[in-house]
């Protein structure tokens, strides 16, 4: 089949979605597809903007190209989804949640726009547009889908994947003295959270912190932050490590803490069960939430600073628990059966 | 319902602060308003109906604006009353309540006197509002060449009152119907009120006088005083009526040109027979209504909107004297004396003589225009109209969508091929645009396409 993938990119800005649709094309490829990556520069920055760039999807046609049928579009995010395509399935990461579950919450930003109302109009009308059209309509995961039911009040499909170079993770026999918080620094990542926490936890507690800010004030506020509450030297900021970077840095570490804000699926979480660690999240940290079994391979505490901070202590304290946990939440994740060959069927059936 | 309401707030010395004051009560029984005020004191009396907001135009909260469901501003001639309401209108759309269909008055104020217009804006909206004598209108005006009181019949800047509303309201039939024909915005006729002030039930057999061949009489004009008001017509009628003697006139407000109307009553030696007061509470300016026997509310040239002042008069029972133009021109025959245009002075000196021959005739006029008023200006009827326009615009929500991202995208389109992009392409357009929405919620597509062609010009 010739499939496209569409979806859209804020330049200058790499996460979990940019690996996402990356490892897609890799699948379709290897199942001996023709597959393309579609993104077109996506700011959700700039309210009054989105609904150009949300027309622009809409005039994208791309059923045909130098007279050639493009057999499927696979969507994966807004406003890509709106591309017009015979045979278009939408495999959602989200909708765009400052126009649903994050109007009127601190971490969205339409609210605060001037026309905010009028472009989360436009927005909701296209996106239940969208899913008349869909010829099929998945989710990364269960969080995701429920959000759909929620607000779009439509049924939808979670097709969970595994994480980017999947294999290649791996447990080292040490440790070293650090609980790891791989992510962009991001307002919904909560680092913020992750602070405070260790600013009250009872033991010399390290964490190491990776990732590039996605806005610079959130990171800058960070620092501050870390200054403010005499923690500099139980912090470490890496920035941007590479893949094997990356790896290791799980490998060697007691624990993962991912305290992170209704994540959509959390590639964090499955990368650490992948390096058989522990990880730590909150009980309103939406995907992790479907990975992380409590007390079995890894601990959910209460979104405040007192309990994530108990639970980074009790792991730091309990050497042995934290592997443990990690052990387990290892087996967990190959008794899911995460399959790019089992995705790569369902979204082209 | 949660409305935000922008409007001047008293002790703001405007009308529209005074509307505001009193609609407030039955507006808040039956939503719940926020009211936001530029002004940084106000009557403390409106945080008993409303919760009252200061509000900067370049820093404004828009989560807190966007959690009501409709945003009214209110809209009149007054710059500085309203600049920073239009501010606010140009950043968020809402329903405009236009006090004035002219408001050329108001735009050009805001570029003399540097209050968010700027000159090359005011020249871009009047080339695009009145694309035939605009531009030319505007040079003259920017040069001094022409007053914005000679351009508001040629040149009203309605439209660009209404750049960025999402519903009009007018507060006359004549207004409504003219906009009808030039907007596809929900628009609504709401009638101004009357404001509670007070005024006494007067005996109507105690206001026949016997000894009506001798005494004196007092008339009343007040209000803003602008050129439009016509006072120097009344002096000049004053001066060359014989028996002006019988009669006192009192003037209230503010006057625009204050120095040159007081030289005018130096020079027509009227100095005994014209008293200039100022701007004075509302208890005593009720007080001087109940004292007169005639009021003067002239306007030439008409903003075309309904006036607070006449409704206020006619509270009062007051014989009336009003422009033959705009609304007033609608208004039946036994409620109002009529004064032609173009026979001002003629008709101003023939209504004294006949009130002084006659006086029972004019204070009939009056004593009909109370019942008018009662029947036709209520807070309750101007509450529930309002609000029948706000439940029309939320709606017409889509079709705002429509609109809105139309002009966006034509804008892009015109700037390849201006007006040759009109037949053509946004047709094509309005078709993708209409992918995004509900077919049932789109407008016709020739309007939509005609009206995008027309903001993109």
């Amino acid at each position: 089949m010739r499939v496209i993938v569409a979806s859209v990119r804020t330049p200058f800005v790499q996460g979990g979605a940019e690996i996402h649709a990356e490892q897609l094309i890799n699948a379709l490829l290897a199942a001996g597809h023709q597959a393309e990556l579609v993104t077109i520069p996506f700011d959700a920055g700039n309210a009054e903007r989105i609904p150009d760039q949300m027309l622009s999807c809409a005039l994208m046609d791309l059923a045909e190209i130098n007279g050639a049928t493009v057999d499927r579009l696979i969507a994966l995010k807004f406003p890509a989804y709106l591309m017009p395509h015979p045979n278009k399935v939408v495999w959602l990461m989200h909708q765009h949640r400052p126009a649903y579950d994050l109007w009127n919450n601190s971490l969205g930003n339409l609210h605060t726009a001037a026309r905010g109302v009028i472009v989360r109009d436009i927005i909701r009308r296209a996106d239940a547009k969208m899913c008349e059209e869909a010829k099929a309509l998945f989710t990364v995961s269960e969080n995701v889908t429920r959000r759909l039911r929620d607000f779009w009040n439509v049924d939808s499909t979670p097709l969970y994947h595994p994480p980017a170079h999947a294999d290649h993770f791996y447990c080292a026999n040490e440790v070293d003295d650090y609980i790891f918080f791989p992510s962009r620094l991001s307002t919904n990542k909560r680092q913020d959270l992750a602070l405070r926490a260790l600013a009250l936890t009872r033991n010399p507690v390290r964490l190491r912190f990776s990732g590039l800010a996605d806005q610079a004030p959130y990171g800058e506020g960070l620092m501050r932050l870390t200054r403010e509450m005499g923690i500099d030297s139980r912090t470490e900021w890496v920035g941007f490590l590479s893949e094997e970077e990356k790896r290791d840095t799980y490998a060697r570490a007691i624990a993962v803490v991912y305290p992170t804000f209704d994540e959509d699926y959390g590639y964090i979480t499955l990368e650490a069960m992948l390096a058989s660690k522990a990880v730590i999240t909150c009980d309103d940290s939406g995907g992790p939430l479907e990975f992380v079994l409590p007390d079995k391979t890894g601990l959910i505490t209460p979104a405040n600073p007192d309990n994530l901070a108990a639970a980074i202590d009790t792991l730091w304290q309990n050497r042995e628990l934290a592997k443990k946990l990690g052990h387990a939440g290892r087996a967990h994740y190959e008794a899911l059966g995460l399959s790019w060959t089992k995705v790569v069927k369902q979204l082209l059936a | 319902m949660k409305l935000n309401w922008f409007s001047p707030v008293p002790p703001t010395p405007s009308s529209i602060a005074l509307d505001t004051a009193a609609a407030l009560p039955a507006l808040a029984r039956q939503s719940s308003v926020t009211l936001w005020a530029h002004e940084v004191s106000w009557s403390p009396e409106l945080e008993e109906h409303a919760r009252v907001l200061h509000y900067d135009p370049t820093n404004m909260p828009w989560a807190e604006i966007n959690a009501a469901d409709v945003t009214i501003f209110h809209i009149g001639n007054h710059p500085e009353f309203h600049a920073p309401i239009w501010q606010v209108n140009r950043q968020h759309p809402g329903i405009v309540v236009l006090h004035d269909l002219d408001v050329q008055q108001f735009f050009a104020a805001l570029v003399v006197r540097n209050l968010g217009l700027s000159p090359s804006e005011y020249r871009e909206m009047m080339e695009f509002y009145h694309p035939g004598s605009g531009p030319e209108l505007a040079e003259a005006f920017l040069s001094g060449a022409r007053s914005a009181d000679e351009m508001g019949q040629a040149c009203s800047l309605t439209g660009a009152a209404l750049e960025n509303a999402i519903g009009v309201v007018v507060h006359t039939e004549l207004g409504r119907s003219l906009l009808a024909n030039t907007t596809t915005l929900p628009v609504a006729y709401v009638p101004l009120f009357a404001l509670p002030d007070g005024a006494e039930e007067v005996d109507e057999n105690e206001q026949s006088d016997p000894r009506s061949n001798e005494r004196t009489y007092r008339i009343i004009t007040f209000g803003f005083l602008g050129p439009n008001r016509r006072l120097d017509s009344v002096l000049n009628a004053l001066r060359t009526f014989p028996q002006r003697h019988r009669f006192r006139l009192d003037v209230y407000g503010i006057l625009e040109n204050e120095n040159s109307i007081r030289q005018m009553i130096h020079d027509f030696e009227l100095t005994d027979l014209v008293t200039i007061h100022g701007f004075v509470p509302a208890t005593e300016l009720t007080a001087a209504l109940s004292r007169s026997d005639l009021a003067v509310n002239l306007r030439n040239p008409t903003m075309g909107e309904v006036s607070a002042s006449q409704l206020r008069i006619w509270q009062h029972g007051l014989p009336s004297l009003v422009t033959d133009i705009g609304w007033y021109a609608t208004l039946p025959n036994d409620i109002i004396a009529r004064v032609r245009q173009d026979a001002e002075l003629e008709d101003i000196q023939t209504h004294f003589a006949n009130f002084l021959r006659a006086p029972e005739s004019y204070r009939q006029l009056g004593r009909n225009g109370r019942h008018y008023v009662k029947e036709h200006h209520t807070v309750d009827a101007y509450v529930r109209a309002l609000l029948d326009l706000v439940e029309a615009t939320l709606r017409s929500r889509p079709r705002q969508a429509v609109d809105w991202v139309s002009g966006r995208t034509g804008r892009a389109i015109s700037a390849w091929f201006a007006d040759e992009a009109a037949g053509v392409l946004l047709p094509n357009l309005a078709g993708a645009i209409s992918r995004l929405f509900d077919q049932r919620n789109t407008p016709d597509k020739r309007n939509r396409t005609d009206r995008t062609h027309r903001r993109n010009r």
